[in-house]
């Protein structure tokens, strides 16, 4: 074996065996001859399978020539150039080594790899007529910006973008290279991550680029951001700011939207931002608040106007310790108006009744939420999130209902005000790799007080409420629900070895609750007339739930499956104290549960779980006096509910190839419940002054009729062509005994779904979506009832002339109603932008609900009835619109 | 102990550990946590007289991502096949990856390398080694790119081979640096009663690794090309 080293002119070959003490060759044995001489190189050898070995020495050079081999003592031969000897045999001895199973311990560290940076000067490349980054950066050699703000160099994508070493708004690149001004840049740097291997799933063998942009000194901070107005017909507008603040250490983020069209106010962007970004994606937690509800826009109602302000901030106080945090406030006013048809499925001809509900709804909301994420060291960490939130939503309603030709007509004031306080503190730390444990403490402090007022011509809920003689009939309720639950948990998490993990939980649940309602009628005299505990009524429930509970789940895995049993044991105790008595219990309950994955592969597994739980009633449901829920229904708690037991189990099947373009998604899902709480429902027909009434009667009770719950979903999406097509199905089918004055009868509620949806995938076509999804609901009970949806979308985004952007979609809708009755709903919304390249100005024309459709209707069921809604939309709205970008 | 099946050594087993440099990536959230799971992580090489074979051994999953960070980053995927009668490594392509499907090729490559040998050496409990380096070269977009190996490897134990198919030195590889993670030995078993099974790719078209990574160019120049405007 030759090993790269000069062979000098005058080299020797210098040759001999290598043995043991009994005469056996010692095959593969290293030979080292090293030079007692500066800047001469160490010569190797390995003996053969007779021991044999021959050097290649420097004749001039002196060496120590040692043989070493395991099991055996080390042997050294010293060579003098002017020996005249050529050869040497080595006999070696045995040492008393333990060659079973040598044990290495060695704390190996790398070397610290120097990496190939490449630095641009920017103001070499640069004219200073530059607006932002993306000019700049377009100027330097070698890089080149696209549409959607992503970066290459010499071909190769930019996957990581810093500012001064740090992610920029938590987002990729498009923020900095959109917004960062041109005279803030002093150096760009494109480093090099040579790897094996892309991580996120990206190519193999290829490398990851990152650009870290450093700012000049005296332009760290800047604002950047951008502004929209439009107006549109009929007093239409609306108005939206997005603003940025930067700096190395505390960045702020505003958005403002003031509109009257229904529009979103946040961006899915936008909301990525402020629930904190991908650090949230690794940490698994629940966000506080979910800001979901302000992506999508309300266009079902026939009024909308929003008024919308957001600030979020970020200050790093060290390396260590981060502190974010946003508030928001809104104020939110909607006017509804829908129409429904509802069959009460009480005997075999049904009755109907036809409702005509208007709305109108103020809401105001204002939230705070503050997030401390501290690495005190290394292995341990903090986190605190807080957050409060008050709203007051003050609510109107007019309801005409209609049965058998004669109407009443009733209106709903409700003035709510709420108020909460969450918080949340976790605590983590690594003893070594083995041993970690995690400390979280929950906090929930809600405070709901609405208070609501039905006004009529008629008197309502005879018998059930005691009203006294009026001209008008105005009854008010005040109801207060206040709640506080703490949550405490301990985790440990011991990793025994490769495949065997073992984790013990610790915690105890603590929710405490005050329920008080109280009715009364006010009298056109202005006299009150209170509706007493003599009555039934006036709530004064203090509720109590405590859960304690012990757990240990143990991981192991045998080939490819991996099995997660556990068993966790609860101690629960529910006490109730009411005026009319109190209530307590408590059980020890073992709840054990099954988690199972089988992976076929690193992109198709398998799982399963499995879990046995309880389930306790809440407040509502234990209040035992009298509650009015609305103008034909009255509720009555049930101070004696015990829990809910059930079954779940799940089954999800996921298959991923990013080559084929492949993904694959299903699973089937089955809970049954053994003991259940549902509600009793009485319908009482009354008539009064020649007006029919539906009167409805619930409490909810503890009952050994089994629930039974199945779904199936199934997905699969494929890349074909330049074409994306997905296909999709869900089933379900849901049975379940409802009792219907007095008498039980089993029902079930199936439905089955179909959809297929195809799009395009090549950027360099216009953006073409199509989608069909189909479903068929029925109930079966005392009466049978079907009702089907049918959805067609569509949708197109295309840049016809450069800077010209046109957008349109499409949605048909079609509902075929239990009665048999189509009822088609059509949408669609067009725009056109143009956005001139570099310049700050944009420009575009918006028409939503172009086709000026003003209805939509669908079906739904319930416990006990089956309806049809009608809600009117707003309508076409036209609008024209600036933007600027600061 | 009796000394005379000392003799040959016909097979064995190594373990390693792995570890990265913390400064690489440095800000980046999954590099961070692919540092926690990296400890967690343990490399087999088993050797017969013809054969050897490097792999990942099977490990579990911890609740966070860590772990398979970590294997990510390391880069093995599959098991790296050193064929001593062809002189030859193979190994399959990353299953993963958006350019190949799983199993589509067998990657070859020879197993001879340059190794430059300094006068450099150090002990790693108690075993004396000596630095070797190398260089590894992957073609990228940008042309060929090379980056530093740095082996030690120690004389007195006489099997020439080492981490992910490096070898071919006086010695077996105890600590072998590939740009910014570093395999080390942690326990070497010699002529144990059974001989380990060299696992080795099954299927696959063969591939030389510059054929390999001239496709691959290929085959990413026309993603990009869709993903383009």
């Amino acid at each position: 074996m030759l090993f790269n080293s000069i062979v000098y002119s005058q080299s020797i070959s210098f040759t001999g065996t290598v043995s043991d003490t009994l005469n056996a060759p010692l095959e593969s044995a290293n030979v080292i001859a090293r030079p007692l001489k500066e800047g001469v190189p160490m010569r190797f050898a390995i003996a053969d399978h007779k021991g044999r070995y021959r050097l290649e020495l420097d004749s001039s050079v002196a060496y120590e020539i040692t043989v070493s081999y395991l099991g055996y003592k080390d042997e050294t031969f010293r060579y003098s150039p002017g020996s005249g000897a050529t050869s040497h045999d080595f006999l070696l001895k045995p040492s008393d080594e333990n060659l079973k199973e040598v044990v290495i311990n060695y704390d190996y560290q790398p070397v610290v790899v120097k990496k190939d940076t490449l630095i641009y000067d920017v103001k070499s490349f640069a004219s200073g007529n530059e607006r932002k980054m993306k000019e700049v950066l377009e100027k330097l050699p070698g890089v080149e910006v696209d549409k959607n703000g992503t970066v290459t160099v010499q071909g190769k994508k930019v996957t990581q973008m810093l500012v001064e070493g740090r992610s920029f708004f938590g987002g990729g690149s498009r923020l900095a290279v959109e917004n960062i001004p041109a005279d803030a840049l002093d150096k760009i740097e494109v480093i090099d991550h040579f790897n094996q291997v892309g991580f996120l799933k990206q190519v193999s063998d290829s490398d990851e680029l990152a650009m870290n942009v450093k700012l000049k000194e005296e332009k760290k901070k800047f604002l950047f951001g951008d502004v929209e107005a439009a107006l549109g017909n009929d007093r239409y507008y609306a108005a939206h700011a997005a603003l940025f603040y930067y700096s190395p250490k505390t960045t702020f983020n505003f958005i403002g939207d003031n509109n009257n069209v229904g529009q979103r106010t946040l961006t899915f962007d936008d909301m990525m931002r402020f629930s904190g970004g991908t650090s949230s994606f690794l940490n698994q937690r629940k966000p506080l608040s979910n800001l979901y509800a302000f992506t999508e826009g309300d266009q079902e109602v026939i009024e909308n106007k929003s008024q919308f302000s957001a600030l979020s901030f970020s200050h790093r106080v060290s390396d260590q310790f981060e502190i974010t945090g946003f508030g928001i406030f809104s104020k939110l006013f909607t006017a509804s108006f829908t129409e429904s048809v509802t069959e009460y499925l009480q005997n075999d001809s049904g009755t109907v009744e036809l409702r005509d509900y208007q709305s109108r709804n103020s809401a105001l909301m204002a939230l705070g939420n503050i997030k401390l994420d501290y690495d005190r060291q290394k292995n341990e960490k903090w986190y605190y999130n807080g957050q409060y939130q008050f709203s007051d939503n003050d609510f109107s309603s007019r309801l005409t209902s209609a049965i058998n030709g004669t109407a009443t007509l009733f209106e709903t004031l409700r003035d709510a005000e709420n108020q909460s306080v969450k918080q949340y503190l976790e605590w983590h730390k690594s003893y070594s790799p083995a041993h970690t444990t995690t400390l979280v403490i929950n906090q929930d402090y809600t405070k709901f007080a609405p208070e609501n007022s039905w006004n009529t011509d008629r008197d309502f809920l005879p018998g059930l409420i005691p009203l006294q003689e009026d001209i008008t009939y105005n009854v008010n309720q005040l109801k207060n629900i206040t709640t506080n639950n703490v949550d405490m948990l301990f985790r440990h998490y011991w990793v025994i070895n490769n495949l065997n993990h073992l984790y013990t939980v610790a915690g105890h649940n603590h929710s405490h609750a005050t329920l008080t309602t109280r009715e009364w009628q006010q009298l056109s005299s202005g006299s009150v007339n209170a509706f007493s505990a003599a009555d039934g009524f006036g709530n004064d429930l203090r509720y109590t739930l405590g859960d304690t509970y012990l757990g240990t789940e143990y991981k192991f895995m045998t080939g490819r499956l991996i099995t997660r049993p556990g068993l966790y044991l609860h101690r629960y105790r529910l006490a109730t104290r009411q005026p009319d008595g109190n209530n307590a219990f408590s059980r020890v309950l073992l709840e054990p549960q099954l988690n199972s994955d089988y992976e076929f592969n690193k992109s198709e597994s398998l799982k399963l779980s499995y879990r046995f739980s309880n389930d306790f009633a809440d407040p509502e449901q234990m209040a035992s006096r009298y509650t009015l829920q609305s103008y034909n229904s009255v509720f009555r708690g049930n101070a004696i509910l015990r829990n809910e037991r059930f079954h779940k189990v799940n089954l999800f099947y996921t298959k991923f190839s990013a080559y084929r373009g492949l993904s694959a998604h299903g699973g089937v899902s089955f809970s049954r419940k053994v003991r259940t709480i549902r509600n009793d429902v009485e319908v009482v027909e009354t008539t009064q002054g020649g007006a029919i009434l539906l009167n409805n009667f619930t409490t909810p009770v503890l009952t050994d009729n089994p629930e039974t719950n199945w779904s199936t979903y199934g997905s699969l999406e494929k890349k074909f062509w330049y074409l994306s097509v997905k296909v999709y199905s869900r089933l379900s089918w849901f049975e379940y005994t409802q009792r219907l004055n007095g008498v039980g009868s089993i029902n079930s509620r199936n439905s089955r779904q179909v959809g297929i949806s195809l799009r395009t995938a090549n950027k360099k076509w216009p953006y073409i979506s199509v989608g069909y999804d189909k479903t068929w609901s029925s109930f079966k009970g005392i009466t049978r009832s079907n009702y089907e949806n049918e959805v067609f979308e569509s949708s197109f985004a295309y840049e016809f002339i450069p800077q010209f952007t046109f957008k349109a979609d499409y949605t048909y809708f079609n509902n075929t109603d239990p009665q048999g009755q189509h009822n088609v709903f059509q949408t669609g919304n067009i725009s056109m932008a143009y956005q001139k390249k570099n310049s700050p100005w944009g420009f575009d024309i918006r028409v939503n609900n172009f086709l000026n459709n003003k209805e939509k209707t669908t079906s739904s069921f319930s416990d006990f009835t089956i309806s049809r809604q009608t809600v009117h939309l707003l309508p076409r709205i036209i609008l024209c619109g600036v933007r600027y970008t600061l | 102990m009796p000394l005379h099946f000392i003799c040959q050594i016909t097979h064995g087993k190594i373990q390693y550990t792995i570890k990265f440099d913390e400064k690489e990536y440095n800000g980046l959230d999954f590099y961070q946590e692919a540092l926690k799971g990296a400890p967690r992580l343990s490399y087999s090489l088993d050797f017969t007289a013809n054969e050897a074979s490097f792999y990942l051994n099977p490990y579990m999953s911890t609740d966070d991502k860590s772990t398979s960070l970590a294997v990510s980053f390391a880069g093995v995927y599959s098991p790296i096949y050193s064929d001593l009668k062809k002189s030859e490594i193979r190994y399959n392509n990353n299953e993963n990856s958006l350019l190949t499907l799983k199993e589509e090729f067998i990657i070859t490559k020879p197993l001879k390398m340059e190794w430059i040998i300094g006068t450099e050496s150090k002990m790693i409990d108690g075993y004396l080694c000596f630095k070797a380096t190398s260089t590894y070269n992957t073609m990228t977009s940008r042309g060929i790119v090379t980056y530093p190996v740095v082996a030690w490897f120690c004389p007195k134990i006489p099997v020439a081979l080492g981490p992910k198919g490096y070898g071919g030195l006086p010695g077996l590889i105890l600590e072998l640096q590939e740009h910014y993670i570093v395999f080390g030995a942690t326990s070497i078993s010699l002529n144990m009663p059974s001989t380990p099974v060299i696992k080795k790719p099954v299927k696959g078209e063969l591939i030389s690794k510059e054929d390999f990574d001239a496709l691959m160019l290929q085959r990413q120049k026309r993603l990009s090309e869709l993903q383009k405007k």
